[in-house]
This record gives structure tokens, sequence and C-alpha cells, in this order.
């Protein structure tokens, strides 16, 4: 079994077949932040190809990707690939990641939290839609933002909570191991 | 990779351990994430990496393949063989079996991993699940990503029975119990956006 590189085009093309957003981008992400990390400008070049008479939800997508290639080529000091500009690829009305017509909170706060590449094509999902722990990741949540985390935490400390902080977290991880 | 082929990786990876390091010390590691749900029978998705957190390499001191320690880059560069050949990745970055998200998740818990039960023991290989559902449950909520995680959150609460805000809340304390910790990784928000009061 080999593994096929997981352009964005190809997550689009999952995605307007039904696929779930953490098999398409979840895997996308494993090789945007991961296994081609020396390869990224690829995984954006191609075009995505809306099919015939899209749906709501398939040009939802579509607009998803063109602010995902916009969103990561200016994170990351690549080129955004002109397809990516192509006005089709904006919502006439505000379109959610997550299709839950019920909850307004999620919805509210996605409204208050999305990147401007997503933003502007009347798409809305969260500021971590990319968060991943690999360590090229400059996300949110990223290795590097919790090690800035955890130094202003331990300056802020008073010295006893931080001896006993520091001689927690030392040496290897306690477990418990269930019979 | 559905489970079969995480499972004909993981015993090539076992393979190629150990022939290169023939003593009887095992890596011992706890799987989360995608392929943790992938054997728990939660998801049959398809995953692209075995997330673990190592807390017993071969007897060493050391419990992570992030510092280029000399065994680490040598169990590295076993992963990465096993990685290319087996599913053609690419350069430097094959790790497909990795423990990128040790950091994260042995600093949420203090170091402290939740009680795991053996999972399956190759000869250098011996992995471990969490115990608990709750605690894949309580890790993803702490990860506040609405997208990736929305699917398998649903999944996880329908299976444990947690329907509101309290309940899911309950569930992160037995984990994560620092307010800070919550504070600063968001879970007020991502337990007002996923669930109903």
């Amino acid at each position: 079994m080999r593994l096929k590189q997981q352009t964005l085009a190809t997550a689009y093309q999952q995605l307007a077949a039904g696929e779930g957003f953490r098999i398409a981008m979840g895997n996308f992400i494993n090789f945007f932040f991961l296994y081609a990390v020396d390869d990224r400008q690829e995984l954006l070049n191609d075009p995505i190809q809306l099919p015939p008479h899209p749906t709501k939800v398939q040009r939802g997508w579509a607009a998803f990707c063109a602010g995902a290639a916009e969103y990561l080529a200016e994170r990351y000091s690549l080129v955004c690939p002109a397809w990516a500009h192509n006005p089709a690829y904006c919502m006439a009305e505000p379109w959610y990641t997550i299709s839950d017509d019920d909850n307004r909170e999620l919805q509210e706060s996605f409204r208050k939290t999305t990147p401007e590449a997503f933003r502007k094509r009347n798409v809305f999902c969260s500021n971590r839609v990319f968060t991943n722990q690999y360590p090229s990741s400059r996300e949110p949540g990223s290795l590097a933002e919790l090690q800035q985390r955890r130094v202003e935490r331990l300056a802020t400390m008073p010295q006893a909570e931080r001896e006993a902080y520091l001689s927690q977290m030392a040496g290897k991880p306690r477990i418990h191991i269930v019979a | 990779m559905n489970r079969d082929e995480l499972e004909e990786g993981l015993i090539e990876l076992d393979m190629a351990l150990a022939k290169a390091f023939p003593g009887p010390e095992a890596i011992e590691c706890l799987v989360v994430g995608g392929a943790c749900l992938l054997f728990q029978g939660i998801t049959n998705r398809v995953t692209e990496d075995i997330d673990v957190i190592i807390f017993n390499l071969m007897g060493s001191e050391e419990t992570t393949l992030i510092f280029k320690t000399p065994l680490a880059t040598k169990i590295c560069t076993i992963i990465k063989r096993v990685g290319k050949q087996r599913y053609g990745l690419k350069g430097d970055h094959q790790l497909f079996f990795n423990d990128n998200c040790a950091p994260f998740l042995l600093e949420l818990g203090r170091n402290i991993l939740p009680d795991m039960r053996l999972f399956k023991k190759y000869q250098k290989l011996h992995l471990y699940i969490p115990n608990d559902l709750k605690y894949l449950l309580a890790l993803k909520l702490m990860a506040g990503r609405p997208e990736k995680d929305h699917d398998d959150i649903r999944k996880l609460c329908e299976r444990l029975n947690v329907q509101n805000r309290a309940q899911a809340k309950a569930v992160v304390d037995i984990y994560f119990p620092s307010l800070r910790d919550q504070f600063d990784y968001r879970l007020p928000n991502t337990l007002q956006e996923l669930f109903k009061e």
C-alpha cells in the first residue's frame, strides 16, 4: 500500500464526494505539515475541479479550499495559486464548515475567529482549522506556542510552585497498567 | 491506512526494530489519536500516521523520538525506511509512527498517563491503549479543533452518554483538572460551541 500525495485538489475532490473533513483535510494536513514539508507549494498548485452543477456544499468546500490556499500561502511564504483567486470560489451567503444549523454558538464563534482568507470568501471556520502537533506547524496551538506558554507560566509561578511543577514534569511519564 | 494496513506496517516496523536491536528491551507506548480510535472500534476511518506517547524506550532514560539523540536517530531511521518502503513516503518526513503529540499531552497531564491496558505485544513494540474512552474524549475537547474532531467527539459522546456541557466538563476534569490549562486551551469556548447547557 502506497500513500498517495494528498494535495488540496485531492482533498477537495474527496470533500465534494462526501468525505468527512477529518479524512480529506486531515490527510492534507499530514502531508503539508509532516510528509511533504519540502513540497508544500506543489500541494497547493493544482486547481480544484468543481463538479458540474455543484451543490451548495460542494461550492462551500470549493470556497473553503480557495481560502485555505491563500491562508497557507501567506503563513508559510508560498505563492497563492491563481486558481484560488477565481471569484467563483466565493459564497453568496455565509457558509460554515460544520453544517450544524442548530448550533448558533458555534456559528457565532466562527464568525468571530475566522481568518480573513476565509471570511472574504464568505466561509466561516475556526481559527484552529489547521492546528496540528507537528513541529513544522506555526498554527495556533503549535509546539512553539506550547513552549512559549510554558516559559511564561514558569516565570510567573512562585518558587515553590515552580519547583513542584518542574519536579513533576521531570523523568519518565508515570503510568498505571490495568490487567 | 485501514486497520489491517496499519497492523501490517507495525509488524514490518517491529521486525526491523528487532533486527536492529536484538536485545530483549521493548519500546512501550500508549497509542492515541486516529489509530487508537480505529483500534478501539470507535471509527473505521483510515488514518495516515500512528500517534504514540513512549514511556519506555528500550530501557534507556529517554522517552521520546523528538530529540535527535543517537538512539532516537537510529529508531527514526528505521521508521523512515519502513515508511518509505511500505507507504512510499518521501524525503525526511516518513515518520508514520511518531510521538510528536507527546509534549502536548504530557504537559497537559503533568507527566501522568491515564490507566492503560496492553493492546498488542509484538517483539519490540508493546502497544497500549487508554483503559477508558473518556481520556480520548477529554483530549479531543482540550484540543479544540471543531472541524477535525467534531465527528469523533460526537461518536465518543454517544458511546459515553455525554449529553451536555456539564457532563463534558466533568470528563475533562478527570484528566486535565487545571483551570488554567482549560482556559489556555479554550475549553470553555469549545464546550459552549459543541454542547447545550
